[in-house]
């Protein structure tokens, strides 16, 4: 049975609106220009500005996504591939904003755009859903080829990227000639909430000297970047090295260096080593260290999978030591696909003369790329992995500026 | 009009037979307001009830009925069809004095008749039945592409949009002319 949703109220109207799903609207949208131009009023005046719009930019294809609530509920909302990749030979031209689309599907619950030019139909998407939302991108997943998108991102929009993330594709795989651009990620990333580095980053890949500062710092894998002389450059509030290979004079030398003062904006530092066996006990004396069974309790921010929602936890009273081990089990077991650690920082105390950092964060996620595929609302590990977590951005907030926790600030490249 | 289940539904209503709800609770006489849509069939209904309708819970309060002034004035809801009224009121009497659960099954399911009573509860300004209903409508369009949205939703295609519009514009400036010829004609 139709409805005639235009002959309702404004007040009907937004309450149906409200209650659509963020690819719901984009569909909807391309219905007429009347009903594009009624969301697009409807976000200028309720402008969802909790809601995180990220922009993936690959050879083969591009997309929006979009994460509403929680990390866990992010929709791809518009998609963009090449006209090569949909079969069959007659295609129905539409055009949308003026560009000519070869042909547009709906199957996947969202719009996918076929187009003979990738870049140019990446654009049209990106420009389509930020109008609709009057949002900004957010976040920025490229491959190799879309470093293009970097630029073009930063030259269209006042707002400075929140996270971005060079990705491993499966087909993608750095080489010398690109260590440049990697570079060049690092050096115009200071600004984000968030700098993620993993495996992607080739080994002949330079670090070009201070890094940050950001919020969140994430090494995967990169050890051969993680270097004492490195760590001191770093400037961030939150560092997390996983994989670390550091020597214990390296940690030493680290700790010794934060306790005199160095890296004033580092709050807490946690590092998982490369080798699950490998715990460093050695402290140099004058660090005066000393391990304590003293239970801290932190406020932990967890995901609540019945609720679908992020929720604040009970108070951690678990002792870390069992959490990290877990952590870096799950960690070697899946071979670096995804972590989630609830644990909070570990229950070290300095003995005579304690030094005192906050170490009060809520947990940090972190998993490698997710490539938005065709499912509906699904986003998957690249490679294929089943113990991959949907969750891609859901870093720690600020201390600075206390956000919710369900603000997607935290990815890596 | 059949009867509804806290109160009747006739021209003439009947003396309120609803027990108080708790026993424990001191005896206080629940009030009873009646109100009737385009049919004319007044539907009596308890003032617990009609708390879910910001509008007659304001009509209410301003007005400060007594209930003799009440049964003999029932509220006039000429816009509003009998049947959709009726769908209301019976809402109403079962949510009584409850929070709306999130999948209620008590709620209308006539899905020809939602855009009716989409209006109705509009009207009347009851917030949780108009957000179950729109959350139907919104589930009309679930994995739907455009042009299938378009026919649920009625919305007129962008040609059709011009078309009206022009259309528009031609009357308009006809009426237009046809003032003018009407004003030359009266100045003569």
């Amino acid at each position: 049975m139709p409805f005639p949703i235009l002959r309702t109220s404004l007040v009907v109207l937004t309450e149906i609106i409200s209650l659509l799903e963020p690819n719901e609207i984009v569909t909807a949208s391309l219905c007429s220009k009347k009903v594009r131009s009624l969301f697009k009023n409807h976000y200028q005046r309720r402008k969802p500005s909790k809601w995180r719009l990220s922009m993936f930019a690959f050879s083969s294809k591009g997309c929006v996504d979009i994460i509403p609530r929680t990390v866990n509920n992010r929709k791809v909302v518009m998609m963009a591939r090449h006209i090569s990749k949909l079969a069959g030979a007659e295609h129905k031209l539409i055009e949308i904003d003026g560009y000519k689309i070869t042909d547009i599907t709906f199957e996947s619950g969202f719009p996918v755009l076929y187009f003979q030019d990738q870049v140019l139909v990446n654009k049209m998407i990106v420009d389509y859903v930020t109008d609709l939302f009057s949002l900004n991108i957010y976040g920025l997943v490229i491959d190799k080829n879309g470093i293009w998108a970097f630029d073009w991102l930063n030259s269209r929009q006042e707002k400075l990227l929140g996270g971005m993330e060079l990705s491993k594709n499966s087909n993608y795989a750095l080489n010398e000639d690109k260590t440049m651009d990697d570079v060049l990620i690092v050096r115009n990333a200071p600004s984000s909430d968030s700098v993620s580095i993993d495996f992607n980053v080739s080994d002949n890949a330079r670090f070009n000297g201070k890094l940050g500062p950001v919020d969140v710092l994430l090494f995967d894998s990169n050890e051969h970047w993680v270097t004492y002389e490195n760590l001191v450059k770093f400037d961030a509030i939150k560092l997390f090295v996983y994989g670390s290979t550091l020597s214990e004079s390296d940690v030493n030398s680290f700790l010794r260096h934060w306790r005199a003062g160095g890296s004033p904006r580092l709050a807490f530092l946690r590092l998982f080593f490369k080798n699950m066996y490998t715990f460093i006990e050695n402290f140099d004396e004058d660090l005066e260290i000393v391990e304590t069974n003293e239970v801290r309790r932190f406020l932990v921010v967890e995901f609540s999978a019945a609720k679908n929602e992020w929720v604040q936890g009970p108070a951690e009273a678990d002792k870390t030591s069992e959490k990290l081990l877990n952590a870096m089990k799950i960690s070697e077991k899946i071979n670096s696909q995804s972590v989630h650690v609830t644990a909070t920082p570990p229950a070290t105390s300095k003995g005579k003369a304690p030094y005192k950092r906050n170490l009060t964060l809520p947990a940090i996620q972190t998993n490698f790329l997710s490539v938005p595929d065709e499912a509906p609302g699904v986003v998957q590990s690249a490679s294929g992995n089943s113990n991959f977590s949907p969750k891609f951005w859901g870093g720690s907030p600020s201390p600075r500026s206390p956000r919710s926790f369900s603000s997607a600030n935290s990815c890596r490249f | 009009m059949s009867s509804t289940e806290q109160g009747t539904s006739s021209a003439a209503p009947a003396e309120p037979t609803t027990a108080p709800e708790s026993a424990a609770a001191p005896e206080v006489p629940e009030s009873f307001y009646y109100v009737h849509g385009k049919d004319k069939v007044v539907h009596k209904v308890s003032a617990g009830a009609l708390q879910h309708s910001a509008l007659i819970h304001g009509m209410i309060s301003n007005l400060g009925y007594t209930e003799e002034q009440a049964k003999a004035n029932p509220f006039p809801f000429e816009n509003i069809d009998g049947d959709i009224l009726q769908m209301v009121v019976d809402w109403c009497n079962q949510h009584k004095g409850k929070p709306t659960p999130p999948e209620d099954t008590n709620l209308p399911k006539q899905k020809e008749k939602l855009f009716d009573l989409v209006l109705a509860v509009n009207y009347l300004e009851i917030k949780e039945l108009l957000t179950y209903c729109c959350k139907q409508v919104a589930m009309m369009v679930k994995g739907k592409s455009p042009e299938e949205i378009r026919e649920i939703w009625m919305i007129p295609t962008d040609a059709e949009d011009e078309a009206a519009e022009k259309e528009a514009k031609k009357r308009a400036g006809k009426e237009a002319a046809g003032e003018t010829a009407a004003a030359a004609g009266d100045a003569k």
